[in-house]
């Protein structure tokens, strides 16, 4: 038996949306998310298996067309390859389009490294009439060529076997692409000069600085070789009159049309195409737009008109439990911080649970059909004269299930200029852990027909407010010039119920897991912060806190919030709420000591109704809404935008967004009070 | 930087030419020949130049362009050279009148009015401009087939869209256009969006009816 020696390092490279995700899972048993459109996969992500006693890792590369480093995505697959090249290259390729497919592979290949090709899609490439001869296209490209139907988990196993081997004795391919007589001596005359201890094959480093791409940071002789690399190419160009790098491409394309006619094969006959016959009416520019309208309005209204009754349900079982805390504890401490802390507090944000699923189910509906990508098309037109990116469009609507991986996805688009401002009013697109807050408000101050168009308001408001900001950040900080639209439309697809529920079901868990520790602790901290110092004997509970440390805090922020209307017990809660905008329902749980008896977030919502602050006032309970809309979003925010864009940004951002949300709310409720409500 | 008269810009060009023909720096004799005019009015001009940071001239030296002064002088020449090229090699103006036109025209146009004139110099691929038969793709009506021609200008366009699928020579289907925002093509088996700026430095040869 071979001892288990070292883990093999596996990568997955492709072009977006090829099924690299849901090669991934398949491979490693993982619940990663998959989504039909382009970019999903905008972070490295990694996993790992044991197969046949031996560990692996695999490292999920970002999807990219090519390696020219036009994008971060790009960028950072060209470097990873480049530096920390894997044991095995798993290059996956979409056999419905396989040309367009190898024109990557093409550039892999160069790479040198041992390299597998899982021919993706084949159940799609049948129903198209494609044949493709695996067998040759093996032979061509001198790589193991393996047929898979990742969604359905097909071929997994021979994918693996193919791994395994390669990872035991490992093979690169002969198979190169031929430059041609132009720039081949060229690329011989670098590579000889090129620092051989390097891992990546000096072949292809050549090639990449001859085309002006690659800063070749670990060379020492940096720049001698820049210069080199650039006198060469000044030469070829003044032959071919033609730039180097247009050259590469002819030769890439060339391979992969190439090879691509060479294998595959397409019946005659004639085939009814969905994605056509769909894209011709839903992206017509009037119906496409109202189409998109009705998308946005019925998620809004699925949220609330199923979501209400299970959130009811839930509010039972948190009152049951709470009751019976009450009635099996003696009256004291304990029995205070379980029904007012714990049951009170994380209660009340879990019976909103209903609420997160379906918003989720419904943005991962749209994900994985392929819609959300003709959804950027259709705004494009509208986000062009708003002074937004087309592309900006699908962080944006990915930011209302959660502003996090809306900033990362904010990687596919091309120019810094564009990441940043997008990044900048993902914060103003209301996340899933904005609605119990809004949930909680309009539950208890708006008439059930209210109900879904408030809701609705408050995130148009955001949208709003985004788009004035982007023009201004635009204006203030990064003049006007945006790179051109450039998207690929992937074909409509009916989303697995697997891929759907798996979503939901990671969404769920780790709302779940955000109750159970950060917001627990916050709602510990709270009844602490709440009910300490004890309060000189025999006091109401209202004095009582407001004799507490959580009641001096709140009374030292409440004159900056009273111009909106908010006393010191609101203020508390949007100091909590600075980690997690759930926490603000959860600490207004504990602040109004509710959870005894009743629980959940009616006996909430009925002790706000008569609280003096709010007492038959929707417009301050819509104010705070607002205010809560646009605020700092929480820690999760702030920590990936320290990551992708330095601390500067980052408290730019904090700050920004804080002035923005004070002013809002102040204007709205000026406006209000103006209206007579 | 502040407005440049048109005196100012001449100078500021015919500066820059000197400077090129060789030598270090120009005389003031040189300047008022080249520019026609007298000595006198040159220094004065010169000396107003120099209060602006665009020129350094020590008493009784040769006059430099400063690194301020070398970017406004090429823009000048951009704006005169793009004119030049428009009347010369679209509208077919001999040289030597185009020329003096482009001298008098480049003062008088307005920034935007520029600019169009430089995106459709570039747009039309001024360098070496081919009387074909192809117009920019959001030219095309939807279902328009045409065979992509040329991708113009730099930025990695050409790159960008073929490691998409969309090649010169391929095939190319209009799927949407609206008359205004992005256009929808087919390119072999790819779909993809192209933002209306990108979409018209692509030349289409129609096979279709537009
Ligand atoms: N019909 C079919 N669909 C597949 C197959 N493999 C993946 N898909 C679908 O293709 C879409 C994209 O899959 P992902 O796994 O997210 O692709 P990806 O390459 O990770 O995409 P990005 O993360 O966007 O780069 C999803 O809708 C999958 O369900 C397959 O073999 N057959």
């Amino acid at each position: 038996m071979a001892t288990p020696r070292k883990t093999i390092r596996i990568a997955l490279a492709g072009n977006p949306n090829c099924g690299k995700t849901s090669v991934f899972n398949n491979l490693t048993g993982a619940h990663q998310h998959v989504g039909n459109w382009p970019g999903v996969t905008v972070e490295q992500k990694s996993g790992d298996f044991t197969y046949d006693g031996v560990r692996y890792e695999v490292i999920d590369l970002p999807g990219t067309y090519s390696l020219s480093a036009y994008s971060v995505e790009e960028e950072v697959v060209e470097r990873f390859l480049r530096t920390t090249p894997p044991d095995v290259l798993v290059n996956i390729v979409d056999a419905t389009n396989l040309e367009r497919h190898l024109f990557l592979t093409a550039q892999l290949i160069e790479q040198r490294v041992p390299m597998v090709v899982a021919l993706n899609m084949m159940d799609e490439a049948e129903e198209q009439g494609l044949r493709i001869d695996d067998v040759q296209l093996a032979q061509l490209l001198d790589v193991p060529v393996v047929p898979i139907i990742a969604r359905r988990n097909k071929g997994t196993g021979q994918l693996l076997a193919w791994i395994a081997q390669l990872g035991f004795e490992p093979r690169a391919g002969a198979c190169t692409v031929d430059y041609g007589p132009e720039i081949e001596p060229a690329i011989a005359a670098l590579a000889a000069h090129l620092n051989p201890r390097e891992p990546a094959s000096p072949h292809m480093r050549a090639a990449m600085l001859l085309a002006g791409r690659v800063v070749c940071k670990t060379d020492e002789e940096d720049a001698a070789l820049q210069a080199r690399a650039a006198a060469l190419r000044r030469d070829i160009e003044r032959h071919a009159r033609e730039p180097v790098e247009d050259l590469f491409i002819a030769r890439w394309y060339g391979f992969a049309h190439g090879v691509a006619r060479t294998c595959v094969t397409q019946d005659a006959r004639e085939r009814f195409d969905l994605t056509a016959r769909l894209d011709d009416v839903l992206t017509r520019p009037v119906l496409g737009l109202v189409f998109f309208g009705l998308c946005m309005a019925g998620t809004f209204e699925l949220v609330f008109a199923l979501g209400n009754p299970l959130i009811a349900l839930l509010e039972q079982v948190f009152a049951w439990l709470g009751a019976s805390a009450t009635a099996v504890l003696p009256t004291g401490a304990l029995r205070s911080l379980l029904v007012d802390g714990v049951i009170g507090g994380v209660g009340g944000v879990v019976v909103f649970l209903p609420n997160i699923l379906l918003l989720f189910l419904a943005i991962g509906f749209l994900e994985d059909s392929g819609y959300m990508a003709r959804a950027a098309f259709v705004m494009d037109g509208i986000m062009h004269r708003l002074g937004l990116h087309g592309k900006s469009f699908i962080p944006m609507l990915l930011g209302f299930g959660c502003n996090v991986p809306a900033i990362m996805a904010t990687r596919t688009l091309e120019t810094k200029r564009d990441r940043l401002i997008t990044s900048l009013i993902i914060p103003f697109m209301s996340c899933g852990a904005r609605l119990p807050v809004y949930a909680l408000f309009i539950g208890a101050f708006f008439a059930p027909h209210w109900q879904a168009p408030v809701l609705m308001s408050l995130y148009l408001l955001g949208i709003l407010v985004a788009v004035a900001m982007a023009n201004l950040l635009g204006l203030l900080f990064f003049g006007s010039d945006r790179s051109p639209l450039l998207l690929e439309l992937p074909p409509y697809r009916l989303p697995t119920l697997r891929s759907v529920l798996m979503l939901v079901w990671t969404r769920a868990w780790s709302y779940l897991k955000k109750a159970g520790t950060v917001l627990l602790a916050a709602s510990i901290v709270m009844w602490y912060l709440c009910t300490h110092p004890a309060p000189p004997g025999g006091v109401e509970h209202e004095t009582r806190f407001e004799h507490s440390y959580a009641g001096t805090v709140g009374k030292a922020i409440e004159p900056l919030l009273r111009p909106l209307g908010f006393d010191w017990k609101v203020s508390v809660a949007l100091v909590t709420g600075f980690m997690a905008k759930e926490a603000v329902v959860s600490t207004l749980a504990v602040v109004y000591d509710v959870g005894d008896g009743e629980g959940g977030s009616h006996a909430l919502q009925n002790t706000l109704r008569e609280d003096p602050v709010f007492r038959n006032r929707p417009l301050v309970a819509y104010t705070l809404m607002v205010f809560v809309l646009l605020y700092v979003p929480c820690l999760g925010v702030i920590a990936i935008f320290l990551k992708e864009y330095g601390w500067k940004w980052t408290a730019f951002m904090a700050a920004y967004t804080t002035v923005v949300a004070w002013v809002a709310a102040f204007l709205v409720r000026m406006a209000g009070v103006a209206l007579g409500f | 930087m502040e407005e440049l008269s048109s005196a100012q810009q001449d100078y500021l060009e015919a500066l820059l030419r000197l400077e090129r023909g060789g030598g270090d720096g120009a005389s003031l004799t040189d300047l008022a020949r080249a520019l026609g005019v007298k000595p006198a009015s040159a220094s004065q001009m010169v000396a107003r130049l120099k209060d602006g940071g665009l020129v350094t001239q020590a008493p009784r030296d040769m006059i430099h362009l400063t690194r301020a002064g070398r970017t406004a002088a090429e823009h000048v020449e951009t704006r005169h050279t793009t004119v030049r090229e428009f009347l010369t090699k679209v509208l077919n103006v001999p040289p030597d009148v185009a020329d003096g036109d482009a001298c008098k025209v480049e003062h008088a146009l307005a920034a935007d009015t520029f600019n169009r004139l430089r995106d459709f110099m570039d747009h039309i691929g001024a360098d070496d401009i081919e009387r074909d038969n192809t117009v920019p793709l959001p030219l095309m009506h939807r279902g328009g087939t045409g065979l992509l021609r040329r991708i113009a200008g730099g930025g990695g366009r050409r790159a960008r869209l073929s490691a998409m699928g969309v090649h010169v020579g391929t095939e190319i289907r209009v799927l949407q256009n609206a008359g205004r925002g992005p256009v929808m093509i087919k390119a072999g088996k790819s779909r993809v969006a192209i933002g209306r700026g990108l979409a018209t430095c692509m030349h289409v040869e129609p096979t279709s009816d537009l």
